[in-house]
């Protein structure tokens, strides 16, 4: 909301600008709004305005309108209208001072009123728009809540059908998984069957094959037995051994030995490899000990005497002889202990590396922007810093300055020193000090300014006077030379065209901005404009007529205006602030507060820099 | 790179000896011997019936040929010494996708086996067919078995129709059981890696998991999407070189009728820039055996790279970096991949699609090659020369070498990918 509100201000603002402009106009004519507002808070009941003023007061009855009028005022507490009687019998004669100041300050009540009024009015009119606002609000968020409200339903129905189609799914996997375990119990029965049938049929083809093995062996046909006709002779002509015990014994010992020659080689072969591993192993733990080793050592060697030093290492080579004469043995508490010791280091070494990785992944990406980065960082630490430090030392001039002072002021008169040494009032005559100052310098400047002026309206006068002598000369010259005139009164036309633009120029944007800025300004009149004119005055020192006649007006009025503004030292300023003197004037409440608050903005702006430049 | 000239061959038989030193093909019941370096025909058998398998002995001394039609029905395994008159036999084998498996340095052999609707595993000592280990495993329909390459750890799956591979020590112990998924079909295709220390599975889903061999657990695994976002991995895109025929062989899937004219036309690799899109094959689900999943998977002689082949993206080699664990290159070619083989002496690979083409990668580039000779020379299948050098090249009706030259040659050769030689 705290954002929204913040969006919306511009417009708000601009809305009661344009309510301001609004009642301004309706203020048009203040007359008739007067009469009105005074009429219908007095006498509600009239509907003809105009005709019942008209009507109020005629010439027979001025007596008795202004008894009223007396008796009215009077009972809202305004002094009587007439003189105080000096006799009872004496016709009471009407206070022209007092009407007038009753009117005066009737006047000032009703400015009041309508100032009142209007804020009210403004009030409202805020209100009114906030409340559109807010009701603008609810209703989206009316609207928004609707939609999330559907969208919440809809992704309740989503919700469903997904847990609808899960289910679903569910119920087929259990399906499909039912179904593949009575497929797999068809396949196990199957091959079951299968194995029965092949027994079945095993078992009847052996006996066809007995049957066909009795017929066969029956016919004893020697003739269709197969028959070796030539014996081959053995080249070392020894005759085959005998089957026996002996021989059955000697393939069992055989075989035993084909067996354990090839355990006995893959035995070999294993241990070479696990020599291998294990030499691998230590080189590994060694290479390990030693790039983990120096970052721990060090300190641990600085701490301890040289002779510690020497005999731990003698102790570590030892314990390392040892371990080594051990792995030989490859009992398996060795083996566990190498294990650890290797995962132990490993652990290390990739907790080690990982952390460098680390490093090395910052580096990189460090290095993959620009280092630009890096540096413009370190300049905007470096600049912070700076800023920081001319910081202190503003401070430190300024509390040094104050001391200075405060010396010189303890130098000058001692009676304000137990004044001074209160803080408050210390900071607030420093204050005033500088603005004093301030004020003087501008006060300065002013007359220089003013002198300028003077000097620029004399010389103009002087220009003026020489220009008049020349154009007389230039007349008479004419009326002795008709033959030149032509030639010498077209220059003449020229120069004038070209001033007269010059000047139109300037009094169009002289004219222009007043009409644009502030319609009020035209009724007020010269006041404004020769605020303007003073700031173009100087710019412009033209001989222009317009500007001539302007310009005792600007020198009287210009003193007003920097009389009301004193401290201003720009132009533009000058100018801003006189025209808010005039509105103020023209009661504008809203856009005077707006305008003023940005003059001083811009004021302490300007204050702050030129604290900045040394 | 050079190729000698075109052998007559049939039922795709051709096989080096394991010492590198011959060449053995057939040719309808002719079996014929070749010198690798000369090419020259050493030995011509005759047989009396259609070979229909050939076999060399470790010593590359000897070559088996079979002919099953001259077979007759045997339920067991019968072991014939060659050298003494003994015979050994085992009962119970199962017939099932690879249920025999020899260690490589063959000192033992690891059965799979059916007795009584069970699956069990028997572990014999090659040198005298003795039972070393039997044990049962807990599978289903044990679908394969295959041996750690340093011959200690067994990897055994199950059928397509459940995923699991159970890891058993040479000595019967279970060492562990991995599933990955359940309810599906499982695993397609299993490898080790060469140092044993990986074991590759390519499942229906379209994934290879990788185990290790010290927990058993899984480490990572390798998707097969049709779309390769990363822009990290180099895409080679096979593409044809004459600009006229793009549009006709873009189709998909490419006429098997049109590889014959177009077989002349060159073709070469291209980058693509990601995100590549690779042709896919929407497999067909109310089928037996669809096109889906790993179907192949191949470790690089030194461990370094896996290739692999997904079904649904028949196109496509992917090659992954094993060091990384990541897909490193993906090759798609303009016809489904028939087959790869790594080289095996270095990080190479060869690829066939059935064209007239045979493709080559290495971690430098990929080049593709023109088989020359008048008509059409369909490579079906390959196969490596141990030493790396040359590289048989199998068509439906002949053969022939390709030689590699080694060395800084083959720098050169590799030099920038889409490079054509």
């Amino acid at each position: 909301m705290g954002e929204w509100m913040t969006v919306t201000d511009p417009d708000l603002s601009s809305e009661s600008k344009n309510i301001c402009q609004y009642t301004s106009e309706t203020k048009m004519s203040p007359s008739s709004l007067y009469s009105q507002q005074v009429l219908c808070s007095s006498i509600p009941l009239s509907k003809n305005v105009h005709s019942f003023f008209s009507a109020f007061c005629t010439e027979e009855n001025i007596e008795q309108s202004i008894s009223y009028l007396d008796q009215e005022l009077t009972t809202f507490g305004f002094p009587s209208l007439y003189e105080e009687s000096k006799g009872k019998d004496t016709k009471r004669e009407l206070n022209i001072v007092a009407v007038l100041n009753c009117m005066n300050e009737l006047l000032v009540l009703q400015r009041k009123n309508l100032l009142a009024q209007e804020n009210v009015e403004t009030q409202n009119l805020k209100l009114g728009s906030d409340m559109d606002h807010l009701q603008n609000c609810y209703a989206k968020l009316k609207e928004q809540l609707e939609t999330s409200r559907r969208e919440m339903i809809g992704l309740q129905e989503r919700d469903r059908q997904l847990q609808c189609k899960n289910r679903n799914l569910h119920q087929l996997l259990k399906n499909e998984k039912d179904e593949v375990q009575k497929l797999q119990n068809i396949i196990a029965s199957r091959a079951t069957q299968y194995n029965h049938d092949m027994k079945r049929k095993e078992r009847e083809y052996n006996k066809l094959k007995e049957r066909l093995h009795q017929l066969v062996m029956n016919k004893k046909d020697k003739k269709i037995a197969m028959e070796v006709l030539n014996y081959v002779g053995r080249a070392d002509g020894k005759r085959g051994s005998w089957r026996t015990g002996k021989t059955e014994a000697r393939n069992e010992d055989e075989m035993y030995k084909i067996l354990l020659n090839d355990y006995e080689y893959r035995q070999k072969q294993i241990l070479m490899e696990n020599a291998e591993l294990k030499k691998v192993l230590q080189q590994m733990k060694k290479e390990m000990i030693s790039l983990l080793s120096p970052q721990k050592q060090k300190p641990r060697e600085r701490a301890d005497d040289s002779t510690g030093t020497v005999i731990s290492d003698a102790e570590e080579d030892a314990g390392e002889l040892s371990r080594e004469s051990m792995w030989d043995l490859s009992c398996e508490t060795v083996r566990e202990q190498l294990t650890n010791s290797i995962r132990k280091q490993w652990r290390i070494l990739k907790s080690h590396v990982e952390k460098l990785d680390n490093q090395v992944s910052k580096v990189h990406l460090e290095g993959f922007n620009d280092e630009d980065v890096i540096s413009r960082q370190d300049h905007e630490q470096e600049t912070e810093k700076l800023e920081l430090e001319i910081q202190q030392c503003k401070e430190m001039i300024k509390t040094q300055q104050q001391l200075l002072q405060q010396q010189l002021a303890t130098a000058c008169d001692d009676d304000t020193t137990s004044l001074l040494r209160d803080c408050y009032l210390l900071e607030e005559k420093e204050r005033l000090k500088e603005e004093w100052s301030l004020f003087k310098e501008q006060k300065k400047n002013f007359e220089k300014e003013r002198r300028s002026f003077t000097d620029a309206a004399i010389r103009l006068g002087l220009e003026r006077k020489a220009f008049e002598e020349e154009r007389a000369s230039w007349l008479k010259q004419q009326f002795l030379n008709m033959t030149t005139f032509d030639h010498q009164n077209s220059e003449n036309m020229k120069l004038f065209s070209a001033f007269s633009g010059s000047s139109d120029r300037d009094s169009l944007t002289v004219h222009s901005r007043p009409w644009q800025k502030k319609p009020h300004g035209v009724s007020n009149g010269s006041p404004v404009c020769t605020s303007k004119l003073t700031k173009s005055l100087p710019a412009s020192p033209s001989t222009s007529d317009f500007c001539q006649t302007r310009s005792c007006a600007s020198a009287h009025s210009s003193i007003n205006v920097l009389n009301i503004t004193p401290e201003e030292t720009k132009p533009n300023q000058v100018g801003r602030e006189g025209t808010n003197q005039k509105w103020s004037m023209a009661s504008r409440p809203g856009s005077q507060e707006g305008c003023y608050s940005g003059c001083s903005s811009t004021y302490t702006n300007s204050h702050v820099e030129k604290d900045d430049l040394p | 790179m050079n190729f000698s000239e075109v052998f007559k061959l049939s039922s795709l038989l051709c096989k080096f000896s394991p010492d590198g030193k011959y060449l053995a093909s057939c040719v309808q019941y002719r079996l014929v011997i070749r010198d690798v370096n000369t090419l020259q025909i050493l030995q011509l058998y005759t047989c009396l019936d259609q070979i229909q398998h050939i076999e060399w002995s470790a010593d590359s001394l000897f070559i088996l040929c079979a002919m099953y039609k001259r077979g007759l029905v045997q339920l067991r395994i019968t072991v014939w010494s060659l050298c003494t008159k003994s015979v050994s036999y085992i009962k119970y084998p199962k017939a099932c996708q690879q249920g025999i498996a020899f260690t490589r340095d063959g000192r033992y052999m690891a059965l799979a086996e059916r007795r009584d609707c069970k699956d069990h595993v028997s572990v014999f000592v090659c040198s005298d067919w003795q039972l070393l280990r039997h044990f049962d495993t807990e599978t289903q329909d044990l679908a394969g078995i295959e041996w750690a390459p340093n011959g200690c750890v067994l990897a055994v799956w199950d059928t397509c129709l459940e995923y699991k591979v159970l890891l058993y020590s040479l000595d019967g112990r279970l060492l562990s059981a991995y599933c990955a998924y359940e309810w599906s079909l499982g695993v397609k295709s299993v490898a080790w890696s060469p140092s044993s220390q990986f074991l590759a599975v390519g499942s229906y889903d379209g994934k290879v998991r990788i185990l290790n061999h010290v927990t058993w657990k899984m480490i990572t695994e390798f998707g097969h999407p049709a779309t390769v976002n990363n822009p990290k991995i180099v895409v080679y895109k096979e593409a044809e070189k004459n600009p006229r025929l793009a549009l006709g062989r873009l189709a998909f899937p490419p006429p098997r009728a049109a590889a014959g004219p177009a077989s002349t036309t060159e073709s070469k690799y291209e980058v693509a820039s990601a995100p590549v899109s690779l042709q896919a094959v929407k497999p067909v689900a109310d089928r037996a055996n669809p096109r889906i999943g790993v179907g192949a998977l191949a470790f690089s002689p030194d461990n370094y790279f896996l290739a692999t082949r997904s079904d649904s993206v028949p196109n496509a080699v992917w090659i992954w970096d094993i060091q990384k664990l990541r897909l490193f290159v993906v090759l798609e070619q303009l016809c489904p991949v028939r087959s790869f083989q790594w080289d095996p002496q270095q990080p190479r690979l060869a690829i066939c699609t059935g064209g007239s083409k045979v493709y080559l990668w290495s971690p430098a580039g990929c080049v593709s090659v023109q088989v020359p000779g008048e008509g059409d020379f369909q490579v079906l299948s390959l196969c490596w020369h141990f030493s790396g050098d040359s590289l048989a090249l199998l068509s439906k009706d002949h053969f022939c070498l390709c030689f590699l030259e080694t060395g800084e040659r083959v720098g050169t050769a590799f030099g920038r990918p889409g490079d054509h030689t």
